[in-house]
């Protein structure tokens, strides 16, 4: 993989495909403003324009004295632009014929069609963010949730890289001191000095871990809770799924086995995306399709964060949990009795009594009874039990800065061992460069142009 | 027709292993010093090595340069520092007899084929459209050559002072080279201005050294040397002695009359070999500073005073010195003193040391800005072999950060504006692992032996070492042994290799002997090797990987005919930056202050385009 030229001019629509009330071409690059002047006719010379200045007029057309579109021209000078570039940004009609002809006209004056990701590359090659903001631009257009995009948001605002960045200058400064004690001859750290040492060893490695753990939390607050719905045949998983999305979503019949695929829809719960999926009843399959929606069902349920298991109230219940907890065991999971509007008070009451100690949630599918008090104990199980809280602190959500973190840990791990029992400083010295190197990779200041075109790639095009 | 190949200017360390190494390489060399009797002084401390500087020496021998070959014959006293450290960062060390180095050197020029030695002081360096041509002595001689390598040392502009006194000079009692810096600036060069330091100098009849501590060298120090068969007698002992309250309050009460303090010294001086009024002044809480008591030679009674480094007048340094224990009645035969002197920031130099304004004109040393014997002698060796290959017609000879601690000082040099004399660290090596002094031979003699300054017999000798010791690692790891016989806490009968036995910390290659026939015979120097192979092993293959990753920028070559002013994307700073160090890769283009990742990833997109088409060139 190799990365674009960096010294044209290049173009892109920025909206997303599809008719809209206005749509946004971004060019940017030296030649920014003449080409913005060649295709618009305006009553000023856009050349001459003052930057954060906004301008009405007219995109000429292919042939002479025709127009393509009324637009607003947005204009934006070198450095104090979105890529550290002089930049137009032209809003037209949001029709995508005319949307395409601007940047055609573009092309035609000496732009080039811009790549996936390029503009944010541009802003990190042009020195303006660090590659772990170029990264949260792209998690920020991707956020389903509040959550990521508040985190997302953070990332963007460099304070997690700030916080990357000052952990680096501590290691720096305790590796600073095993490399001076090298370099003296036959000099040791003194042993109240190799106290102090590893007290701050310590507590470099204790925030990195901080951060590494955060990362479970990241990984639920970017890709969401994943909660299965599943039981035996036609003990309403498809009912509860469609009351739970409060709409008609899945197909549901009399005929056991009619859920053959897994159905998922998401919503929010607690700011945080809540995925729920309608599983295929887990029985011995009758069909080969309903085989293949079984296996995908496991494949759920092993992902799970939370599983909610139905059950049929009229259907020897009781039973039928006692041999299902153990393929429930170390999971999160609540427990539902559907169909409570088929069963007396009384029937309830003694279910309640005998199943007290797995807290079930009586509902009904049909009429929707219950249905609220299982949202709010999804909410419960959610603060209690997932780390989702504290969105405005460091949180990784990234794998490559996870695994980098990680990598500068055992790195430290390896440097504490080593000072304790007393073994040779070059050796820790090497380890505190290593684990230097690894926070330094996050931030992109080592890093190759594989990793680059790699990372800015994942970007729609436009951004 | 020119009277020579080779000029090289300076009688120095640095222009001792230029001379050598272009003579060696068949080239006639004429080596021209102020005072022919001069050559080879030592005008510091009578020692060579030192924790970083040993490897130089060793890394200096393995290239076929003749530093480490005068030491093992005129010292007196040899330790391996950082003995308690691991064995990367083992530094050998020796004290040297003042005299008979001096005269050892001249004796190995005089007996050089190709060389001559021509006494004189040259006034001015002659360029012709840019390229050199010729010198001009004091005297009015013109000596002409096709290269010119200039290792100066202190000479240029140098001014002595010893407290409120000044005295022009490039060492104590030698004329200072007036012109040639002038000569050098005319020709478009850009100088500034350094200072170095030299402690006092004592008569060792009238110290009471039975009151001092003893160190003795090393029974076991492996000579510098490859060419070196015998074993080195220690001829001398060394002293350690302590500063006392009343020198510092000596020190603080003529503080004013330091040439340091008083604002005489515009030149920038050393961080890491202090004077001791900076040292008493800077760490005002440390009860007393260690000093070494180092004897100058067999045949005399002179005791060089490492630590005490001054340039307060004479009667304060005698205050000082009776303050000292085991010093009180000494006699000073000369005082220390503080020198300045010109250098020339290296961003005017190549890696080959070529200089940019110049060509065929190199420099050497401290005209570089660096300290010390080794840092010079590793340059004038490095200069030597350049401007022979040049005028051969062959490609320059660059060693990388990976390779050599002469590849890491090179590159720190022409990557790194000096704020001060430059001296070697192991820590400046960043992959200082790999870069020991027992594998000096196996990184670097393939290039002595291309160069025609490694002779057969020595490559063959240690092609053999080298075999021997490969089929004794491999034996180690296969011949299988109970751990108890070696570890008496092990009660059970496991067993496990010799090589897996060795990674332990605690077992020596010496402690395998007991359990292992063939341990016993195998020569102590290649046990060490084998040792120190098989307990890095996990490290060095860590090391491996990073060094493979640095590889991918310092392979991508930055063409001479590439302008980065025309580099659209790059930063003003970075353009500037870039413009006045001209880094040969993208590697030292990253190494530079001022250039971003963003700045390189810029460069390597234009790069790419540049070379596009074209074969790129990797660096050796």
């Amino acid at each position: 993989m190799t990365l674009p030229d960096s010294d044209d001019t290049i173009v892109a629509i920025s909206t997303p495909p599809g008719y809209g009330g206005i749509g946004v071409i971004r060019i940017s690059g030296k030649q920014a403003f003449t080409i913005a002047n060649t295709i618009i006719d305006t009553t000023v010379n856009i050349s001459d324009v003052k930057s954060h200045t906004i301008h009405y007029g007219y995109v000429r057309g292919t042939q002479s004295g025709s127009i393509t579109d009324e637009v607003l021209v947005a204009a934006f000078r070198a450095p104090n632009s979105y890529t550290g570039e002089d930049v137009i940004e032209i809003s037209a009609h949001g029709n995508p014929q005319i949307l395409k002809q601007i940047v055609s006209l573009a092309i035609d004056s000496g732009a080039r069609q811009a790549a996936a990701g390029e503009f944010t590359m541009r802003a990190f090659l042009s020195g303006r963010i660090d590659l772990v903001q170029a990264e949260s631009v792209a998690d920020l257009i991707a956020a389903e949730s509040a959550a990521f995009q508040q985190v997302a948001l953070y990332q963007l605002s460099g304070r997690l890289s700030a916080y990357i960045g000052s952990i680096r200058a501590q290691l720096l400064e305790i590796g600073a001191l095993f490399e001076a004690y090298t370099d003296f001859p036959d000099e040791e750290i003194p042993r109240q000095q190799k106290g102090e040492l590893l007290a701050k060893l310590n507590d470099v490695t204790a925030s990195l871990s901080r951060l590494s753990s955060s990362y479970r939390r990241g990984e639920i607050i970017r890709a969401g809770v994943q909660i299965p719905i599943v039981g035996p045949p036609n003990a309403g998983k498809s009912s509860l799924f469609n009351a739970i999305l409060a709409e008609e979503r899945a197909i549901v019949t009399e005929i056991p086995g009619t859920t053959r695929d897994t159905i998922a829809e998401k919503i929010e719960i607690e700011g945080i995306a809540v995925r729920f999926v309608d599983t295929a009843g887990l029985r011995e399959a009758v069909d080969q399709i309903e085989v293949a929606g079984i296996e995908r069902s496991r494949r759920e349920i092993d992902a799970a964060n939370l599983l909610i298991a139905i059950f049929d109230v009229t259907d020897d219940p009781i039973e039928r949990i006692r041999s299902s907890l153990f393929d429930l065991m170390g999971k999160y999971f609540i427990v539902v009795l559907n169909k409570i509007d088929l069963v007396s008070e009384s029937d309830l009451a003694s279910l309640d009594y005998e199943l007290g100690d797995c807290r079930p949630v009586f509902l009904s599918a049909k009429t929707l009874v219950g249905v609220d008090k299982l949202v709010a104990r999804i909410s419960s199980v959610m603060r209690e039990s997932m780390p989702i809280s504290g969105v405005d602190t460091n949180v990784l959500t990234n794998k490559r800065h996870f695994l980098a973190v990680q990598n500068a840990i055992s790195f430290l791990t390896e440097a504490r061992v080593k000072l304790k029992q007393g073994e040779s400083y070059e050796l820790m010295a090497f380890d505190l460069r290593q684990a230097t190197n690894s926070l330094e990779e996050i931030l992109g200041k080592i890093t190759n142009d594989d990793l680059l075109a790699e990372i800015f790639s994942r970007f729609c095009i436009g951004k | 027709m020119r009277d020579y190949d080779v000029i090289v200017i300076g009688g120095g360390h640095a222009g001792i292993e230029a001379a050598a190494a272009s003579a060696r390489m068949e080239l006639t060399t004429a080596l021209i010093s102020g005072d022919l009797a001069k050559i080879g002084e030592m005008s510091c401390n009578p020692a060579i090595g030192g924790v970083g500087k040993g490897q130089l020496v060793r890394e200096i021998d393995a290239l076929g340069g003749v530093m480490g070959y005068i030491t093992d014959n005129t010292g007196i006293h040899f330790r391996a520092l950082n003995k308690s450290k691991g064995p990367a960062v083992w530094s050998s060390r020796a004290q040297a007899d003042r005299k008979l180095y001096r005269e050892f050197s001249q004796h190995l020029l005089l007996r050089i084929p190709n060389l001559s030695l021509v006494s004189g002081m040259v006034r001015e360096i002659i360029a012709l459209n840019g390229r050199f041509d010729h010198v001009i002595l004091m005297d009015g001689r013109t000596i002409t050559s096709s290269a010119c390598v200039l290792a100066s040392g202190t000479f240029l502009n140098g001014l002595i002072h010893i407290g409120e006194k000044q005295t022009p000079a490039g060492r104590v009692g030698e004329p200072p080279s007036l012109y040639l810096s002038e000569s050098l600036q005319k020709l478009g060069f850009q100088a500034g201005r350094l200072k170095t330091g030299t402690p006092p100098r004592l008569d060792g009849s009238t110290i009471d050294f039975d009151r001092l501590e003893k160190q003795p060298g090393d029974d076991d120090f492996r000579p510098f040397s490859l060419l070196t068969n015998n074993s080195l007698t220690n001829r001398a002992f060394c002293y350690l002695t302590y500063t006392s309250k009343l020198t510092q309050e000596v020190v603080e009460r003529n503080l004013h009359r330091s040439a340091m303090f008083s604002g005489n010294i515009k030149g920038i001086g050393p961080r890491y070999c202090p004077s001791i009024e900076d040292k008493i002044h800077r760490f005002r809480d440390k009860e007393r500073h260690q000093l070494f008591l180092e004897p100058e030679g067999l045949d005399t009674n002179e005791i060089y005073i490492n630590g005490l480094s001054t340039s307060l007048p004479e009667d304060v340094q005698l205050d000082i010195l009776h303050s000292i224990a085991g010093l009180e009645h000494v006699v000073m035969n000369r005082p220390g003193y503080a020198i300045e002197y010109d250098f020339f920031p290296a961003f005017q130099i190549k890696p080959s040391l070529e200089t940019r304004p110049v060509e065929h004109l190199y420099f050497a040393g401290q005209i570089n800005g660096t300290s010390g014997y080794e840092e010079a002698g590793a340059q004038g060796l490095m200069a030597g072999i350049n401007a022979a290959l040049k005028l051969k017609g062959d490609e320059p000879f660059y060693l990388d950060r990976s390779q050599a601690y002469i590849g890491v000082m090179i590159d720190d040099l022409v990557t790194k504006v000096p704020t001060e004399p430059y001296r070697m660290f192991t820590s400046r090596a960043e992959y200082r692992l790999a870069l020991r002094e027992d594998n000096v031979a196996d990184r670097l003699i393939k290039y002595g032996k291309q160069f025609g300054l490694i002779n057969d017999n020595i490559y063959d000798t240690y092609m053999a070492k080298r075999q021997m010791i490969n089929a004794e690692k491999h034996r180690l790891g296969r011949t299988m042994v109970l751990i108890s016989q070696i570890d008496s806490s092990a009660t059970n009968g496991d067993k496990c290799s010799l090589a897996l036995l060795l990674k332990r910390p605690a077992i020596r290659y010496c402690d395998l002997a007991g359990v292992d026939e063939v341990c016993r015979e195998f020569p102590a120097d290649c046990g060490e090797h084998v040792e120190i192979e098989v307990k890095y092993e996990g490290y060095l293959d860590k090391q491996q990987r990073e060094i493979d990753r640095f590889q991918q920028l310092e392979s991508k070559i930055i063409p001479d005919d590439f302008d980065v002013r025309k580099v659209n994307g790059l930063k003003t700073e970075a353009v500037g930056v870039l413009h006045q160090f001209r880094p040969v890769n993208l590697g030292q283009a990253s190494r530079l202050a001022g250039v971003t990742f963003a700045d390189i990833t810029v460069l390597m997109i234009h790069l790419k385009r540049h070379t596009n088409g074209s074969v790129s060139r990797e660096t050796p």
